[in-house]
């Protein structure tokens, strides 16, 4: 079933198998979005909340300890935890709230998984004084009850999904099912580089100045790039975004997106869907997914709520098959493991998701020679997963 | 696409309108209640006038569909039902009913089984419609060419916001009848009817010769006698799984299935 490659696409992933209801609310968005995205003054608003409201530029600080720890090589950390909120997903949020107020839309709606994205969500919505409602799997609502509190205080309404696994899988296909309801006022903020198009591309759009600031940085530190990119993969915004401006020197960049291991990939319990999913079709996208034979979707597993999806960004099904980047996954223990090392090393809490980077930096490191060098990105703070132990 | 194959489902609907009737095309999904309540089901809906039988496969993340057949795909799933059994219950079903089927899923199993495979062994167990919700015209068309080989119509849907020239498209790409979707909204069951769904019948009825038949969230009499002369077919799916699903025994949901079979098929056949 080769397919030519056309818009919306990255190879042949991608597309937007989405029901007919939906169709005309994402041609609405992707010709705001594409209109936007070159408009002086919409670009020149976004930097000024990235800047004064979300914290940006976020540093690129050289953990000394922990590369000591690790090995000899450099490790760098980009301080996407110190973010306003403690993740990169107000870059994101930002961006797309602003584009929904210019597009007249009067509610926002988002699914979230950790919470990360919800709370982001529901801090663009309270700035720009719009009402929202955040989807959330019960299951992901026990383990990361602070981020609920956080969406409610900044006036929030959390919707508990009980459907399914309970998890960000299923608060996506109730946002989606919500938003077929209300397509002519609503705006749906997806999370990550996920779902039909233009979202991945959109998001991508909005997550790669982490990548552009981090490109900036080394070359000020170190006067080079580095030669390691780590990053972990949920949905994928946080990898691509640190990735993008740096896929064009991918010969002497390694780029490695870490996926969630969970309890080992034998155990059939985990969110490698890079690692070991199908190609196949799954929240609007042609993308890789973890299914059974008949094309049933699986639930994933990771005791990182943000890893723990059962589908990926499809530019990242793309990259893995060009072999531009490439994706490991680290198993729960080494992430922990990992967590507890920055905390007690630099005093830096790392959120589990971005523990599993360190962790496959910690894997690396080793081997390296000392004038190498590695950037991990640090996609958010640890807070979230202390508090609901 | 296949314009010189003729329909069997355009057929039953031309059969239909020289009386001035319309179609009743009730939704069930395979393996619901269980694998043999579902035969049982069919067989009652077949019995009592079902011009068209629509037969779900169910996906475990159904996005087009409310709570309702949330449910019966989960206790479908739940009762081992995949693709193959869906397949080989329906061939079962052609040893003795020649009733029009549509089968309803979303196009991730259909993938996964293969496009070529599916629509091959689906004509052989008597497959005589498809209808993919999550695959809309601009991804179909890639496709398209797998069902020019085969006689499976394949049924589009058109929704109140699809917008005049997509409209257009659709009803040139869609064979067998248009399924038009008369919520802005998941399935499940509503009371009433939009106005605006008349204007949407009209509209398409100046763009097309095709069949109409409309459906998600109709369940009551009331409102297929408000809406029946605007189209050619009505679909009921929630609403008579919701009598299954509520009664206190099979037994008695079967007859409450056929009291509403009768019921609706007066109103469109009168
Ligand atoms: C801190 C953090 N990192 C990573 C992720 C994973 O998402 P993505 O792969 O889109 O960056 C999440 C998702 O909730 C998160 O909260």
């Amino acid at each position: 079933m080769k397919k030519s490659v056309k818009k919306g696409y990255f190879g042949e992933f991608g597309g937007s198998y989405v029901p007919e209801i939906l169709v005309s609310a994402l041609k609405e968005l992707e010709k705001n979005y594409f209109k936007y995205k070159r408009d002086k003054k919409f670009k020149e608003e976004l930097a000024y909340y990235l800047k004064n409201y979300a914290g940006r530029p976020t540093p690129l600080y050289y953990a000394e300890r922990l590369s000591k720890k690790f090995g000899k090589a450099k490790i760098y950390l980009k301080r996407e935890d110190l973010c306003h909120l403690g993740a990169h997903k107000i870059n994101n949020t930002i961006g797309q709230t602003l584009l929904a107020r210019k597009m007249g839309k009067k509610f926002i709606i988002a699914e979230t998984g950790a919470g990360q994205h919800g709370v982001a969500t529901a801090a663009a919505a309270a700035l720009f004084d719009m009402k929202c409602k955040i989807f959330m799997g019960s299951k992901d609502i026990r383990r990361q009850s602070s981020n609920v509190h956080r969406m409610k205080l900044m006036g929030a309404e959390v919707v508990e999904v009980s459907s399914g696994s309970r998890t960000l899988k299923d608060a996506v296909n109730e946002t989606l099912r919500y938003w077929v309801s209300r397509v002519d006022d609503t705006y749906y903020v997806l999370g990550s580089v996920v779902g039909p198009h233009p979202y991945p591309a959109m998001v991508r759009d909005f997550q790669t100045i982490i990548g552009k600031e981090t490109k900036k940085q080394i070359m000020d530190i170190e006067g080079r790039l580095p030669d390691y990119i780590i990053a972990c993969v949920g949905g994928g915004s946080n990898s691509i975004g640190i990735f993008y401006p740096f896929l064009k020197y991918a010969d002497s960049v390694r780029l490695i997106g870490v996926e969630a291991g969970g309890k080992g990939i034998r155990s059939r319990k985990h969110g490698a869907t890079l690692g070991f999913g199908k190609k196949g079709i799954f929240h609007g996208a042609f993308s890789y997914v973890l299914q059974d034979n008949y094309g049933q979707i699986e639930e994933a597993y990771s005791i990182s709520a943000g890893l723990d999806y059962p589908g990926v960004g499809p530019e990242h099904s793309y990259l893995k098959e060009k072999g531009i980047v490439k994706y490991e996954y680290i198993v729960d223990s080494e992430a922990l493991e990992a967590f507890r090392v920055l905390s007690e090393y630099e005093g830096i809490i790392p959120a589990y998701e971005s523990s599993h980077a360190l962790a496959y930096a910690a894997k690396l490191a080793p081997a390296l020679d000392k004038n190498k060098v590695i950037i991990v990105n640090l996609s958010g703070r640890g807070d979230k997963d202390i508090e609901n132990k | 696409m296949n314009k010189n194959k003729s329909s069997i489902i355009e057929k039953v609907f031309e059969d239909l309108r020289k009386n001035e009737r319309k179609a009743f095309i009730p939704f069930i999904t395979c393996g619901f209640p269980t694998p043999d309540g579902f035969f049982k089901l069919f067989e009652t809906l077949d019995k009592n006038g079902a011009d068209i039988i629509e037969i779900g496969i169910p996906f475990s993340d159904p996005l087009a569909d409310g709570p309702i057949i949330q449910t019966t795909s989960k206790i479908a799933l739940e009762n081992g039902v995949n693709t193959d059994v869906v397949l080989k219950s329906i061939a079962k079903i052609r040893k003795s009913s020649d009733t029009p089927i549509a089968v309803m899923t979303y196009f991730n199993t259909i993938y996964h089984y293969g496009l070529e495979k599916f629509l091959k062994n689906a004509e052989n167990a008597g497959i005589n419609g498809l209808i993919i919700p999550d695959l809309p015209l601009e991804e179909f068309i890639c496709y398209e060419s797998y069902f020019s080989r085969v006689s499976i119509n394949n049924i589009m849907l058109a929704s109140l916001t699809s917008g005049r020239e997509r409209l257009h498209t659709i009803v040139k790409k869609s064979r067998g009848f248009i399924y038009c979707i008369s919520v802005k909204g998941v399935t499940g069951i509503r009371n009433s009817i939009s106005p605006e769904v008349i204007d949407f019948l009209k509209n398409l009825r100046k763009i097309t010769s095709l069949p109409l038949a409309l459906g998600f969230g109709l369940s009551s009499r009331e409102q297929i006698r408000q809406i029946k002369d605007y189209c050619d077919g009505i679909i009921i799916g929630s609403k008579i799984l919701s009598l299954i699903l509520e009664a206190d025994n099979f037994k008695q949901g079967i007859s409450k299935v056929e009291d509403f079979t009768l019921g609706v098929n007066n109103i469109l056949k009168s």
